[in-house]
């Protein structure tokens, strides 16, 4: 088994050399039905987004814009419908999956930085990525958020502006054609120099071949050409 | 394969570890606070301390884990990490794995430490430690266990504290059980293997449940978000 494994890694490894096209994703919702407490929140909903998309979530309050993030990455069972990738059941909790395979990235406004460590230390906690000093480094090239200012501070010590712009730069290392974004109002707390580097980072995904869903209340660059699917409706 | 999430949460865990350190110690002091009670409320004779003593001892290891159990999932689960781990390879199984190996490293070993102390302040026969000392590594181990189970049950829970401990208590009677009958077979020169098997098989059940069902009790807790 571990033989085989290793054989379909080395497969995948050399397949994305070969040939230098990234692989290409389409992720479909069919008749997606959720419920929220007793509560029901969609029933009947279809969405679609493939590699370099933006879908945008757009809706009032609890019309159910969170939830349905939520959905796609797994942690609300749907109660009816299906999302696929490719035409495949899509999981995105499975616990191994090859490594040409769709990965999907969570922010949110719990943003699973760890209060008691520095900045840089939450960044280096990140998958497949190098140590600290790969990430100081790259920082330094680029700092899409301008968070050098903070790199060394406990995030505890953040104002909530300054602790968004350490999650989404974290996001920012996880940018390519293997990722789906899923952002719950990514860009609510941020000033306007912050929304400009969030749509540039929006922009530098979506031209690696990354699909982003995101949850706002903005409306985003129509450089961007984002889709927009309006979750009022529905209900 | 699973090993990259696993090593991430471990070494995230190396990090917090310095931070908690204080929440840990003060678990210790809880439990020679508990300990040193006994004597002041039975009284002195030096005869019934000797014969309490290994109850007295596990029961203050018992009850001082309680306070900081809470704390197992609390901060992950509010900080959202716990959503960042599940959608990694790995997912939640490797980040249970190197969470309750940093809980056990950072709560028991400083126990275990004092240990002797308690052992000489009942009286006991410095040669009971080498029993004592490996059955309560096991056997908080196993309350360990446990705890995960009954902290990701009640994560999120008004009065989780209280909770956990209602949930843990009665759960934890085996090992108490069988962990004192150890000790006590040692001290009064019988075999205590038949007890330390039982513990053992005790500790090997809770190794293969207590994973699976604080997983599976964490999947609700990101589902009823």
């Amino acid at each position: 088994m571990p033989v085989k494994s290793e054989l379909m890694n080395t497969k995948a490894q050399s397949g994305s050399t070969e040939d230098s096209h990234p692989p290409h994703f389409r992720l479909d919702g069919r008749g997606i039905a959720l419920l929220r407490g007793q509560k029901q929140i969609c029933a009947g909903l279809d969405f679609s987004v493939s590699s370099g998309e933006i879908l945008v979530l757009r809706g009032p309050n609890g019309s159910g814009k969170s939830s349905l993030l939520r959905a796609i990455a797994g942690f609300l069972p749907l109660t009816a419908g299906q999302i696929s990738c490719n035409n495949k059941p899509f999981d995105a909790q499975r616990l191994e999956t090859p490594a040409d395979s769709l990965r999907c990235l969570w922010y949110a406004q719990a943003d699973g930085l760890a209060e008691t460590l520095t900045s840089l230390e939450n960044l280096s906690l990140l998958p497949k990525t190098a140590p600290k000093t790969n990430i100081e480094a790259q920082l330094s090239l680029h700092d899409p958020f301008s968070i050098a200012g903070f790199l060394h501070q406990p995030v505890r010590s953040l104002s909530t502006g300054q602790r968004q712009r350490v999650a989404l730069t974290r996001q920012c290392f996880a940018s390519s054609a293997l990722y789906l974004w899923l952002l719950d109002e990514p860009n609510s707390g941020l000033d306007s120099a912050g929304h400009k580097a969030f749509e540039a980072m929006l922009a530098t995904h979506q031209d690696a071949g990354g699909l982003s869903v995101l949850a706002s209340h903005h409306l985003l660059d129509s450089r961007l050409t984002p889709r927009y699917l309006d979750l009022s409706d529905e209900m | 394969m699973m090993i990259g999430n696993f090593t991430l949460c471990l070494q995230r865990e190396a990090l917090l570890g310095r931070g908690v350190i204080g929440d840990h110690l003060g678990q210790v002091a809880f439990f020679v606070m508990i300990a040193a009670l006994f004597p002041l409320a039975v009284g002195p004779s030096p005869d019934l301390l000797r014969q309490l003593g290994p109850s007295v001892i596990w029961i203050s290891a018992l009850l001082s884990a309680l306070p900081v159990f809470d704390r197992l999932f609390a901060e992950d689960d509010r900080q959202g990490w716990l959503e960042q781990v599940s959608l990694m390879q790995g997912g939640l199984t490797g980040y249970v794995g190197a969470r309750l190996i940093s809980w056990y490293l950072l709560s028991v070993l400083p126990l275990l430490g004092i240990t002797p102390v308690l052992v000489l302040l009942y009286d006991l026969p410095l040669s009971s430690l080498k029993v004592l000392l490996p059955s309560l590594a096991i056997g908080t181990a196993c309350l360990n266990l446990l705890g995960a189970i009954s902290a990701s049950l009640t994560l999120g829970a008004r009065r989780a504290t209280l909770l956990l401990a209602l949930l843990l208590l009665p759960l934890s009677l085996p090992v108490l059980i069988f962990g004192v009958a150890i000790t006590q077979s040692y001290l009064a020169g019988f075999s205590f293997a038949g007890q330390a098997k039982l513990l053992g098989a005790v500790f090997l059940f809770l190794l293969a449940v207590s994973p699976v069902a604080t997983i599976a009790a964490l999947r609700s807790v990101l589902e009823d978000k």
